[in-house]
């Protein structure tokens, strides 16, 4: 009987791991010291910190990359240290920044690596992953066959993200996976995350140095220093009330603008309004807190209305640049709207189709609570 | 797109190439040693006053025969002692002894080989046992120096996604670092090979037979076109042996 216990800050979920009092140290330098985490299954449990604070090295305590000197890891009622090493790290995903997919392997065989290693049969690894691939947004037929260095950086990280995902492990572990990618491709990259996290539901363990990341995509945030844990709370609890001066400092000065991050535009996202540009004036009547938006033959806006005083305005938002996706944070949402100087956000989904606006009112009401 | 496929045929025609040279190589090896006319006819044209052109005791196929067998066997056991202990070296327990095995090698290196023999000779006797011993000595260096730099090379981002999706210690070395290892150590024993060819003329000192003996009758008797009759053979088979290390390392690419 595999007994459950009730995550104690996640409530709504079960406490997937526990590391209890555990301590490393590297020769002289205590790593860690003393530290007790309940990772929540099927949530995103984030690690950050300064560098040298034990978060990369809690991290591969769990998949036994590291040896405890003290302490224990609990796993599914089971100590890590009587698990068979490598069965449990194929049963743990893990992905890394620097990604190390195989350069003789092309991509199909990089990511069917842990199948392979299962001995899973031939049939069933090549749909596999055709079906990863396709998950992040690769289409296999050009990147099946293709070697890691004809791949960008964040197609790397794309493919050691599949790899991870391999044999469908329950747990993942990933090592700041978007540290080395240039910051427009990490918001994609954190925005796929998201989207695939939502649909596959993995417990998950990511460790990261940006506090941008670490509050869009943590349901349960550890801040780490010195090799021991300062605070463990979900984001929210965090910004809202920061447990010393060392976390606030560590947040940042913009905690209002940080926890906009907590939000995605499909969870605020209201209904739009749309039609041909002659009938914009008579949709949008008195009312100055929405934008009607033009849109091409295909649903894609080409330009946003907005009723400014007495006058109506009209602003051009032809380039997906003007828009948001369904899975950008409302932070993105607000640097939109100040950069467009319209009362909301087009909200556009795979395709470029409208389907929905964030109204900086509903940004701000968020704001306010 | 464009340019991919002008690479790969550019790569096809140099394969086409190097298979038609090496043709006419392994042509050219076969005429001078089954025919005694060729040999002759090249020969006395170089050298027209030699009064004579073949060995007296031997024929060359004979001598290549023995030359062939001693330096590939050679090259062979290079190898393979080699690559264990250029792997034994890299891995985790063995890389304490790396940098004294490496030294030890290089030590060897430094041995002319005909020393090699001589101080082998009480042990193993007349023939072809001292000179083997040499040959695997000293082509020892180029395998187990690339095997190591191979390994080394493999970056660690590598073996440490290797080792956290759950490879077994064997399966990190043959999956993950093994192929990337591979064209540096095929490298190494192509050198190696290479080496014992030019080496192995020195059997001929102690009996061991091979090309050396005609090319060392030739200097006692003075008759340059002896010695460059066993010279031109050992010159081919280096050249052939070149040819099919390229197209081999063309062929493991992965």
């Amino acid at each position: 009987m595999k007994e459950h216990h009730t995550h104690p800050i996640l409530t709504d979920t079960h406490t997937f791991l526990t590391a209890e009092r555990i301590s490393v140290n590297y020769g002289q330098i205590a790593a860690l010291q003393d530290v007790t985490l309940a990772i929540p299954a099927n949530r995103v449990t984030v690690l950050i910190g300064p560098s040298g604070c034990g978060k990369s090295t809690t991290l591969r305590c769990l998949n036994a990359l590291v040896k405890l000197d003290k302490g224990s890891i609990t796993y599914e009622d089971m100590g890590i240290q009587d698990l068979n090493k490598t069965d449990l790290r194929r049963s743990m995903g893990y992905a890394i920044q620097s990604v190390g997919l195989m350069p003789h392997l092309s991509v199909e065989e990089n990511v069917d690596l842990v199948p392979r290693l299962l001995g899973w049969p031939k049939s069933s690894r090549k749909e596999r992953v055709e079906k990863l691939l396709s998950l992040v947004r690769l289409d296999p037929a050009i990147y099946s066959k293709k070697y890691p260095h004809e791949l960008s950086g964040g197609e790397a990280q794309r493919i050691g993200f599949a790899r991870a995902l391999g044999a469908d492990p329950p747990m993942l572990l990933m090592d700041e996976p978007f540290g080395a990618v240039d910051p427009l491709n990490r918001d994609q990259l954190q925005d796929e995350f998201i989207r695939i996290q939502r649909q596959l539901k993995k417990t998950v363990v990511f460790v990261t140095h940006d506090m941008g990341e670490a509050i869009r995509l943590a349901d349960f945030l550890v801040i780490m220093k010195d090799g021991k844990i300062v605070q463990a709370d979900t984001p929210e609890q965090i910004l809202s009330h920061p447990a010393d001066e060392f976390v606030e400092r560590f947040l940042g000065p913009d905690r209002s603008l940080q926890r906009l991050t907590l939000f995605t535009a499909d969870q605020w996202m209201e209904e739009a309004m749309s039609g041909s540009k002659e009938k914009a004036e008579e949709t949008l009547g008195e009312c100055s807190n929405q934008t009607y938006w033009q849109l091409d033959d295909q649903g894609r806006p080409i330009a946003g209305f907005a009723r400014v005083g007495d006058t109506i305005s009209r602003r051009l938002v032809s380039n997906a640049s003007h828009w948001v996706q369904q899975y950008s944070s409302l932070k993105e949402c607000v640097s939109k709207i100040l950069n467009l100087g319209l009362p909301s956000a087009a909200v556009v989904d795979e395709e470029g189709r409208l389907c929905g606006e964030v109204r900086f009112e509903t940004i701000q009401k968020i704001s306010r609570d | 797109m464009k340019l991919s496929r002008k690479s790969v045929e550019t790569s096809d025609t140099t394969l086409t190439k190097r298979i038609l040279l090496l043709a006419l190589l392994i042509g050219l090896l076969l005429a001078f040693m089954f025919s005694v006319q060729v040999q002759t006819l090249i020969l006395s044209s170089l050298f027209p006053s030699e009064g004579r052109y073949t060995h007296s005791r031997k024929t060359i196929l004979e001598m290549t025969g023995e030359h062939i067998v001693l330096t590939l066997l050679a090259t062979s056991l290079a190898a393979v002692a080699g690559i264990l202990i250029g792997v034994a070296v890299t891995r985790k327990g063995g890389q304490a002894f790396q940098v004294l095995i490496l030294r030890l090698n290089a030590f060897i290196q430094t041995f002319p080989p005909s020393a090699v023999i001589i101080l082998a000779y009480p042990v193993l006797g007349f023939g072809w046992k001292p000179a083997l011993l040499a040959l695997f000595l000293y082509s020892l260096f180029p395998v187990l120096g690339n095997t190591v730099v191979g390994f080394q090379g493999v970056s660690p981002a590598v073996k440490e996604s290797a080792r956290g999706m759950g490879m077994t210690a064997f399966q990190q070395l043959w999956i993950a670092e093994f192929p990337q290892a591979w064209p540096m150590i095929l490298t190494g024993i192509r050198h190696s090979y290479i080496l014992n060819l030019g080496t192995a003329a020195i059997a001929a000192v102690i009996g061991g037979g091979g090309l050396g003996t005609i090319i060392i009758s030739g200097l006692a008797l003075r008759n340059s076109a002896l010695v460059l009759s066993g010279t031109i053979v050992i010159s081919l088979l280096a050249f052939i042996g070149e040819q099919v290390f390229l197209l081999l390392s063309r062929f493991t690419r992965t």
